[in-house]
């Protein structure tokens, strides 16, 4: 996996500096990064299985599904759009039903997992720790939303917003805020008992809130565009899932 | 890959990724875009199109850009184009060096286009529906010079151009993107995701999870 991120780095070294190349480059890498977690979790999927009962295996196969339905976003955006059309940026598109589609089973297998540790560890929790994970989550939520949708609003430059953008960006800026909020306060309140697992799936959806915050702030300024090298923390997410999945092979006896 | 290089590498690229995102609106420019450069396109039925970019004024991302083209194509159209992207004072258009370098035209603020059209030498502007792929979407239809041009509505592709009727030349060519990155892609996918299968299938070190 390393020697596959310093690839990518040095491709979009590249692509930065030979622009006119970005799109192309772009839209070649981000498939592959994408199917690395994808294709890492195939292996595990039997020795997981699924059971509502396990709710380790709820979280597992959630995520996998996102990170599924992400993978044809990417496939949409960047086989269909950048390279048979050679449309950059395409918004709204296709590729947009498939990136929102695929927080809800993401955004459930987070919050599933998260309950059902939070319930039995819940009287190790003090009062002090609750309160301070729930406003804190809650006040990072807040922002971060308020961030995003100034910024949307912004890049409009007044003109009014399409109804389909406006449901569409409605949706990213209220999902990344939910997201955000559920792992701010899981990793807050419930800490290094939910697992390095969980961890690692953390980590990746706070890179995705980061970098969908930055894409907002590019839009705005116009310095927007295919290959951008803020899209490095959207697949290094995908790395983060993948090594996340990998991680289940030191669960396996 | 242990957690902490992880974080290292991710504070890195955090890191990288805001000072880059910042420094990019002076950096960036417009690629591909200089003074003196000549573009130069063959369609696939023959059509050459060629653009010089005669000056350019201002390359920022802020104030974005004024160019002046001299556009020539082969039985389509030739003259000086002045553009000012930025300014409330000019709305058109014209052909447009993008990243992946396809062929646009520039549609810049279309409400207002409406209004100013006739300063343009445009006769009339028209909204058309149209399938890009698997979508419905629309076009700007417009006549300039004695041509009809079709420009989607949020790419600003140029679909087609006619004249009095027939199709004259198709300028949206994806050939401009190399046919064979697809294909490229297509066998990285599958390949990186072989291996990645066969190395996180070569950690199981056995049957189900008790450890969770």
């Amino acid at each position: 996996m390393l020697v596959v991120w310093i690839v990518v780095m040095a491709v979009y070294l590249y692509i930065n500096i030979y622009l006119e190349e970005a799109l192309v480059v772009s839209a070649i890498v981000f498939p592959v990064v994408a199917a690395i977690p994808v294709a890492t979790m195939i292996p595990f999927l039997r020795s997981v299985g699924f059971s509502w009962e396990d709710k380790f295996s709820v979280l597992v196969v959630t995520m996998w599904l996102g990170i599924v339905i992400w993978f044809f976003a990417e496939l949409v955006w960047c086989w269909y759009y950048n390279l048979y059309w050679g449309v950059g940026e395409p918004y709204p598109s296709v590729a947009d039903v498939f990136y929102v589609v695929a927080y809800f089973p993401i955004i459930f297998g987070l919050s599933v997992y998260g309950y059902s540790i939070y319930k039995t560890i819940a009287p190790e929790i003090s009062k002090k720790e609750l309160i301070f994970g729930t406003v804190l989550s809650v006040v990072l939520g807040i922002i971060v939303a308020w961030l995003s949708w100034w910024m949307v609003v912004l890049s409009y430059e007044g003109e009014p917003i399409p109804f389909v953008e406006l449901i569409l960006n409605a949706l990213y800026v209220g999902l990344d805020a939910i997201l955000l909020v559920i792992v701010v306060f899981e990793v807050m309140v419930i800490k290094g008992r939910l697992g390095r697992v969980f961890m690692l799936f953390a980590v990746s959806m706070g890179l995705i809130v980061v970098y969908d915050l930055i894409y907002a702030y590019l839009d705005v300024t116009g310095a927007l565009f295919d290959g951008h090298w803020s899209e490095l923390l959207d697949l290094a997410s995908y790395m983060v899932d993948a090594a996340a999945f990998y991680e289940i092979s030191s669960l396996l006896e | 890959m242990k957690p902490n290089v992880i974080l290292i590498l991710l504070i890195f690229l955090s890191f990288t990724a805001l000072v880059n995102s910042t420094f990019a609106l002076e950096s960036v420019g417009y690629p591909g875009v200089d003074e003196g450069y000549n573009y130069s396109w063959v369609f696939s039925n023959g059509t050459k199109l060629e653009l010089d970019v005669i000056n350019i004024k201002n390359r920022s991302y802020e104030d974005y850009f004024v160019l002046t083209y001299h556009i020539k194509a082969s039985g389509l159209i030739e003259r000086d184009v002045y553009v000012n992207i930025s300014s409330d004072e000019y709305y058109l258009v014209f052909f447009n060096e993008t990243f992946g370098g396809i062929l646009r035209f520039l549609i810049w603020n279309v409400s207002l286009l409406e209004e100013n059209h006739s300063e343009f030498g445009i006769s009339s502007i028209d909204y058309v529906s149209y399938w890009f792929g698997l979508e419905p979407r629309v076009a700007v239809k417009f006549d300039f010079e004695g041509k009809t041009f079709l420009v989607d509505y949020g790419t600003g592709l140029l679909i087609n151009a006619e004249d009095e009727g027939n199709t004259i030349v198709r300028l949206l060519d994806t050939n401009a993107i190399p046919k064979n990155a697809l294909i490229v892609s297509v066998i990285l996918v599958i390949l990186v995701s072989a291996i990645a299968a066969f190395l996180a299938y070569r950690s199981r070190r056995g049957g189900n999870i008790e450890n969770r």
